[in-house]
């Protein structure tokens, strides 16, 4: 189903003109996600034609956490984008559509900043290190 | 200066079974924008996944909504299984689609019964409920569960069903198929129906696809798009296509819902005149889910998207659910915008919206 579907590497630069080659093509913006990485936003989006689905994933760095929007190419990203910023903190300059914060009205605020989401790896001693391998 | 008025529409509304809340911007009577904000429930299922076993999250998964419960569990466990390369038996494959359409059926039936109360058809709406009933019985006979099915499970089903019983209900879905007819007709050519959806809240086929609606919202507007045609389950194996209106109106939403309900029909009975013999299940034990990928299923509502990445440990690295209601928040949005105060409540109900998905 999908697995033939890789999530391919995109600069942040390059963000918005691959969003507007997609829009040119004909193709449908499908989602918009994130993962927190110990020092990095991973951010995802898929577009899609034809039920085949292009993936993409960019990083947004944790001390400039800034994406810009593509809510001026494809409209339907505005409520991804919002989500984003909601739950994980980011500035999304040039949003059709800003909430300020206040899409999604969790109680806590940025629950998915990276403090409860990933974890950095706690460095393990040398002679531990090959003996690791049967987590939980 | 603007001579415009805020009218705040729910949380709480009597056409919102869930709350979601909506800033309308009003000029005289006619909605000038539409600002909707979510969240009141939101519970934070995708980060337990973080917490939990793999194993165990199918029934959290299940879980993110009590409507398109089943449909969320088999997209989470198929998922998995093809991050774990297990390879599901046919029996189970055919046992998930034909429960898959069941909750499809029963969903678009609620659906059903919400709107001809909306639209002040209180005796319509008991008879979608009624019809309803049946389904939900069936559900309880071949699951144990009501709500929550609780039968799919990474590796296949927990439980089969004796084939005497997938005979009677074969019988069963006939008889509910005629009951269903019944009241369709009412949805396709009552006057009132007709009066308050035909030209109400009107989607063209460019906007829904460059505002990114899905399920019935975007087949409604004449795009001929099913995730099921992706081959998913048994799907791939079946004879069915989209089914498709042209008109992008609140009727053109409801038509094509009243025409998925029988031809999910159709579909039961043809999973149940190929159902294989065989196991239902396969063992995962010692295996665990690694890599990343999207998969996509057709929920009553419209597709639905699971991104799983998985480090081979008991839990996921991250699991996330994009829901159909999320994708036609920006569609709603753009219907809203140049309609009449009074057609608001149609066309919100119209997206057939759940909240509870919304805010897993």
């Amino acid at each position: 189903m999908s697995l033939d579907e890789p999530f391919n590497d995109l600069a942040l630069s390059d963000w918005v003109s691959t969003a507007e080659r997609h829009c040119a093509e004909g193709d449908r913006l499908v989602q918009m996600t994130g993962t927190a990485r110990p020092d990095h936003f991973e951010i995802m989006i898929s577009y899609d034609k034809d039920y085949s689905c292009t993936h993409y994933r960019t990083q947004v760095p944790r001390d400039k956490p800034e994406l810009p929007s593509l809510s001026g190419v494809f409209l339907a990203a505005f409520t991804y984008e919002n989500e984003l910023k909601d739950l994980f903190g980011i500035e999304v300059p040039g949003l059709a559509v800003d909430y300020g914060g206040g899409f999604l009205r969790t109680k806590t605020k940025i629950p998915f900043s990276g403090d409860v989401t990933v974890k950095k790896e706690k460095a393990k001693p040398a002679a531990a290190a090959g003996a690791s391998g049967a987590e939980g | 200066m603007s001579n415009t008025t805020i009218v705040p529409f729910g949380p709480q509304h009597p056409v919102l079974p869930e709350p979601i809340h909506l800033d309308l911007e009003l000029d005289d009577e006619r909605v000038v924008q539409a600002l909707p904000s979510i969240g009141y429930v939101h519970r934070g299922l995708e980060l337990l996944a973080e917490r939990h076993d793999f194993i165990e999250m199918a029934n959290v998964a299940e879980r993110i909504c009590g409507i398109c419960s089943f449909i969320h569990g088999q997209g989470y466990c198929q998922g998995v299984e093809q991050l774990m390369g297990v390879e599901v038996p046919p029996r189970a494959v055919y046992l998930r689609t034909v429960w898959g359409e069941i909750s499809r059926i029963q969903s678009h039936l609620l659906w059903l019964g919400l709107s001809a109360d909306a639209l002040g058809y209180e005796s319509l709406f008991q008879h979608s409920w009624r019809i309803r009933e049946m389904l939900v019985d069936i559900i309880e006979e071949t699951t144990g569960g009501r709500v929550i099915f609780g039968v799919c499970k990474v590796g296949g089903v927990r439980k089969d069903v004796d084939d005497a019983v997938l005979k009677a209900v074969k019988g069963r879905m006939r008889e509910i198929q005629t009951s269903f007819n019944e009241i369709a007709s009412v949805f396709r050519e009552d006057p009132t129906v007709k009066k308050r959806t035909v030209g109400v809240g009107v989607l063209t086929a460019e906007d829904a696809h460059a505002l990114g609606a899905v399920g019935p919202v975007l087949r409604g507007s004449g795009v001929a798009r099913d995730t099921r045609k992706l081959g998913y389950a048994a799907f791939g194996e079946l004879d069915w296509e989209p089914v498709v209106e042209q008109d992008g109106d609140c009727y053109a939403r409801c038509i094509v819902r009243v025409r998925e309900i029988d031809q999910s029909f159709d579909i039961i009975a043809q999973c149940l005149e190929r159902m294989p013999d065989g196991e239902v299940d396969v063992s995962v034990k010692g295996k665990r889910p690694k890599g990343e990928a999207m998969f996509r299923l057709e929920q009553p509502r419209g597709e639905v998207c699971y991104y799983i990445s998985a480090d081979g440990k008991k839990n996921l690295a991250r699991f996330r659910v994009r829901t159909p209601t999320f994708a036609n928040i920006a569609p709603l949005v753009h219907m809203l915008k140049g309609c009449e105060l009074a057609d608001v409540p149609v066309i919100v109900l119209t997206i057939d919206p759940c909240v509870s998905c919304n805010e897993r």
